[in-house]
């Protein structure tokens, strides 16, 4: 079976949808039930006369339901995919209906007209992609410009901030982070903008909040001095510090420049960062992934306006062969899902590249001398235990030598209770400062641990 | 760390009241590396050897060190269950369906099943107190270890603790020292043990203990109960709180030969004659001061005056069967008699009578005389309803089975007990006989009478999740094979709520269907 109960729930788009989801899981509920080695179908009793349609493309995990329902995906989608989950058989193999078979034959059209599109004569091309380029380049050296004006814009500000101390910022109201911020985005520098936004929630935070703030602050002047070089710097890290300030990769651009790899990948957990402050209300969806044979690393971000659903579905917990386009950089992380090359199937152990904590942070280390403004890193440890320390409310993670990382703050039950004190993989995301687990194999089974239950 | 905190401190104050190169030594690696940037103002020099320290310090994490893992838990002793199973408690769980969670839970602990740790945060998170007994048992080794680290799951461990019927080692510790709980489960495994041992430790801390403890000490003397225990329940009886008082009388009751008895017999024969088929009742005169401890109270109820009240009472501490014995003639007899002015004060004594002192030959004259009398009420009489609702739980099963079938084929009268009273007082679940027939007659109303229901559909044809649970576990197929009945025949919505119900039922025997199939039956041991 390509993923778990708990993997499929996770993609629920709320707590009500899961627990419609799960009522649905039963065989009772269904009319037909079918699948084969692309897809998963079933007609299931809704209110209505006509039994709901639903097939889950087990390539992409997305659902397509007859249902009215905006959610996404839809109690219905879920409910089979929990079916499949909890006993495969349950969904008998069958010959695809009529229904399944146009919606799987129009995907297929779909994507060859995209391809279709793409290919014009070579003159043809060559001349649209001349335009392009001159456009491109007249349109860059205006940003770059812009970019240029607002970084020393914000060399002022800083002076003045560290001129009057960082004590006074405790009192500022949000408008005083918010205006600069706002200014970086006029400056089409949104990655400046980001880090400002969320520099705003650090005054008061815990008793550390003027160092990290501190060190964020320096992390923005040591940019602003690399861009300010920029001609200078390797390519790598010139794309790096591109990146960092806000210039980004359209899927196009990633398919001609980005490093492209193809591996078996363990994605290996996710998480999902609100943003509440400024102009762009949305979610940051984080997901972390580990190649079989290449041992690369990639995290994939994915951005959505408010709480709409994400564009490519994402499941933690499974494993698919697929090509991913990373961005360039001298330590490359980010990365794009490129093309599906295989079936999904459930992560088991034991988990790619796991060491114990030491080497974990001299990896870290290293990759910090490439590009030291790396802000996360995927920790796969193993052997490591859980630890609860119930007199200080501490939670940490001790690896065989005594070595021991501090889990982010929360209650990490689910992790505690899958370990029963025994020494488990798991794989985390490290800060510098604390781990945020992401997901813990217990049984032969990865659990992934996230804010979805 | 020295150099590290000037930094941040003179980033605080601000290079407008304070030189903050001084925070920065050539001789520090962010000193050195901003030194050779000749940056031009103070606040760059700083903010750039902030960031440097900042990366620094992330690439040079030295992680604390921890001298030992925690104790990991103990093997599990039972088998963890498969997914569905899990899946299904989970659902139930989450839906918050306690009765069929209950059925489902105790189906895990005969088949010595346990939840896998995946499970326990949710199922411990969200049990409510009465279901912690079960969920305790399916949490297994690993639920109890995993609650010793969180003060709200303690109970898993406590709970686990009592069902265990051996000892603690630290009995006389607990006693000393325990909660209330702890305590009186301690108390319990005396008495089981010795009880003369445990008679002893009550009477011990008597004085200083409180009254709902008290009660609890008290209560813990039911199981082996003898004559030994008189001297101290009749100390008992003597207490300040009524509560400890009313066990008391009720165990000193069951004690036969016991001076209980004798006092309450004595009493009472005084106020009871029998003439020519008829019984002469005289009142007391005066409530005497003594009765009391035995319980006979001396403020009436509302409505009822204190001679007749007093004569109840007298009548309800004393054992049925000296009047069996006295005047020589049977229950129904006697009942028959009690015709004078005071024959609802002698009824009522009886039934309590008969309910305190287990008289099982009077509980069904008991009944019919009650029966009769329903839907009348005599001012500051008991409502023969109350009479009837404390004496069905005592009826033989057929006995009380036999008035629920007469309703479901022939309706029911007005001398009959209500269908709802019926089936409170009926142990669940109902025996196969009595659910086939009831399921039987709902199939008929469901064909016959649905159409032209035009009024609420009478008691004994409602349906409910409630009455999924009553069914016994060989009639569940029966009601799920097709119902016939026209659906759109009657739209009033009367019959449209009957369906609803229906409905529910439906699903709800259809979960427990389910629970049935995908937990295995128990295993042995």
């Amino acid at each position: 079976m390509p993923f778990t109960s708990e993997q499929a729930l996770a993609l629920a788009p709320d707590s009500a949808s899961a627990a419609a989801g799960r009522k649905l899981a039963n065989t009772r509920q269904w009319k037909s039930l079918g699948r084969n080695p692309d897809a998963l179908w079933g007609e299931c009793q809704g209110s209505g006369k006509d039994p709901y349609k639903v097939e889950v493309d087990l390539a992409t995990l997305s659902v397509k339901c007859s249902c009215p329902s905006r959610k996404f995906p839809c109690k219905h989608g879920l409910g089979l995919m929990l079916i499949f989950a909890a006993k495969a058989s349950d969904v008998a193999e069958a010959e695809p209906p009529s229904w399944v078979a146009d919606w799987l034959a129009k995907r297929h059209t779909r994507e060859e007209k995209h391809a279709a599109e793409t290919t014009l004569s070579p003159e043809e091309a060559a001349a649209k992609e001349q335009a392009r380029e001159k456009e491109k380049a007249k349109r860059a050296g205006k940003r770059e410009k812009l970019v240029a004006d607002g970084i020393e814009g914000l060399n002022l500000w800083l002076d003045d901030l560290m001129r009057n101390g960082l004590a006074a910022v405790e009192t500022q109201p949000e408008s005083f982070w918010e205006i600069q911020a706002a200014r970086m985005t006029d400056a089409q520098a949104p990655g400046i903008a980001g880090r400002l936004r969320t520099m705003a929630t650090l005054p008061g935070s815990g008793p550390d909040w003027p160092d990290k703030l501190l060190g964020d602050l320096g992390r923005v002047a040591l940019m602003t001095k690399a861009f300010a070089r920029l001609n200078e710097l390797d390519p790598a890290l010139h794309e790096d510090v591109r990146h960092l300030v806000g210039w980004t990769y359209s899927a196009a651009e990633l398919e001609t420049q980005g490093e492209r790899i193809s591996d078996d990948w363990a994605f290996l957990g996710q998480w999902v960062e609100t943003l509440d402050r400024g102009p762009v209300r949305g979610q940051n969806q984080y997901t972390w992934l580990r190649g079989y044979s290449t041992g690369r690393t990639a995290l994939i971000v994915q951005f959505v306006m408010f709480a709409k659903p994400f564009a490519e579905l994402l499941m933690p917990g499974v494993s698919q062969r697929a090509e991913l386009g990373f961005w360039p950089g001298a330590s490359p992380q980010r990365a794009s899902l490129m093309t599906r090359l295989g079936d999904v199937r459930s992560l088991s152990g034991p988990l790619p590249g796991a060491c114990v904590i030491e080497p974990f942070l001299a990896s870290v280390a290293e990759s910090l001398a490439r590009q030291p403004w790396q802000e996360r890193f995927l920790a796969v440890l193993a052997p490591v235990t859980p630890y609860y320390d119930t007199a200080t409310g501490v939670w940490c993670v001790r690896d065989s030598e005594g070595a021991a990382l501090p889990l982010t703050s929360g209650d990490h039950w689910l992790l505690l209770a899958i370990s029963g004190g025994q020494p488990v993989e798991m794989a985390g995301e490290w800060d510098g400062r604390l781990l945020r687990p992401l997901g813990v194999l217990g049984n032969g089974v990865y659990h992934p641990l996230g804010e979805a239950e | 760390m020295g150099t590290l905190d000037r930094v941040t401190n003179a980033a605080l104050i601000g290079s407008a009241r304070a030189a903050t190169d001084d925070a920065l030594p050539p001789a520090t690696p962010e000193g050195a590396l901003v030194g050779s940037l000749a940056e031009t103002n103070p606040e760059q020099r700083l903010l750039l050897a902030a960031g440097v320290r900042a990366i620094y310090r992330m690439a040079g994490y030295t992680p604390e060190r921890l001298d030992a893992p925690l104790e990991p838990a103990p093997a599990e002793t039972k088998a963890v269950c498969l997914a569905n199973v899990a899946d299904l408690i989970h659902q139930l769980l989450i839906a918050r369906e306690s009765n069929l969670l209950q059925e489902a839970l105790g189906r895990m602990i005969a088949a010595r099943l346990v939840l896998p740790p995946e499970m326990l945060p949710l199922a411990l998170g969200s049990a409510t107190v009465a279901q912690r007994p079960l969920v305790a048992q399916v949490a297994g080794e690993r639920g109890a270890w995993l609650g010793s680290f969180n003060s709200a799951w303690s109970w898993v461990r406590e709970s686990l603790a009592h069902s265990l019927d051996e000892m603690p080692s630290d009995a006389d510790t607990i006693w000393q020292e325990g909660t209330s709980a702890d305590r009186l489960q301690v108390l319990e495994r005396w008495r089981a043990a010795d009880p003369a041992k445990a008679r002893d430790e009550i009477a011990a801390v008597w004085r200083q203990e409180k009254a709902d403890f008290r009660v609890g000490m008290v209560e813990a003397l039911a199981d082996t109960l003898s004559s030994d225990d008189e001297a101290l329940l009749e100390t008992a009886l003597d207490d300040r709180s009524g509560n400890v008082r009313a066990v008391a009388q009720r165990l000193l009751a069951r004690i036969p030969g016991s001076a209980y008895r004798a006092r309450a017999i004595a009493r009472a024969d005084t106020f009871l004659t029998m003439g020519k088929k008829k019984l002469a009742t005289a009142l007391p005169e005066a409530h005497e001061k003594s009765w009391e401890r035995d319980g006979i109270v001396a403020k009436p109820r509302q409505g009822m005056g204190e001679r007749s009240w007093w004569l109840m009472q007298i009548v309800a501490v004393t054992p049925p069967a000296h009047w069996v014995e006295r005047f020589g003639i049977p229950p129904a007899d006697l009942i028959a008699a009690a015709t004078d002015e005071h024959g609802a004060e002698l009824l009522e004594g009886w039934s309590r009578a008969a309910v305190l002192y287990d008289a099982s030959d009077w509980i069904q004259p008991l009944v019919e005389a009650w029966s009769k009398r329903l839907g009348k009420r005599a001012s500051g009489g008991v409502a023969p309803l109350e009479m009837c609702e404390l004496l069905l739980p005592k009826l033989p099963l057929p006995a009380l089975e036999a008035m629920a079938l007469k309703i479901l084929r022939h309706g029911e009268s007005k001398q009959d007990i209500a269908w709802e009273t019926l089936v409170a007082a009926l142990p669940r679940p109902w025996s196969a006989e009595l659910a086939r027939e009831w399921l039987a007659s709902l199939r008929a109303f469901a064909r016959d009478e649905l159409a032209s229901l035009k009024s609420y559909a009478p008691d004994w044809r409602d349906c409910s999740e409630e009455h999924a649970t009553l069914l016994p576990a060989e009639c569940l197929d029966e009601a799920l094979s097709p119902w016939e009945m026209d659906e759109y025949a009657n739209n009033r919505w009367q019959a449209n709520s009957w369906r609803e119900q229906h409905e529910r039922f439906l699903k709800a025997v259809r979960q427990r269907q389910r629970i049935r199939d995908e937990i295995p039956g128990a295993s042995a041991p």
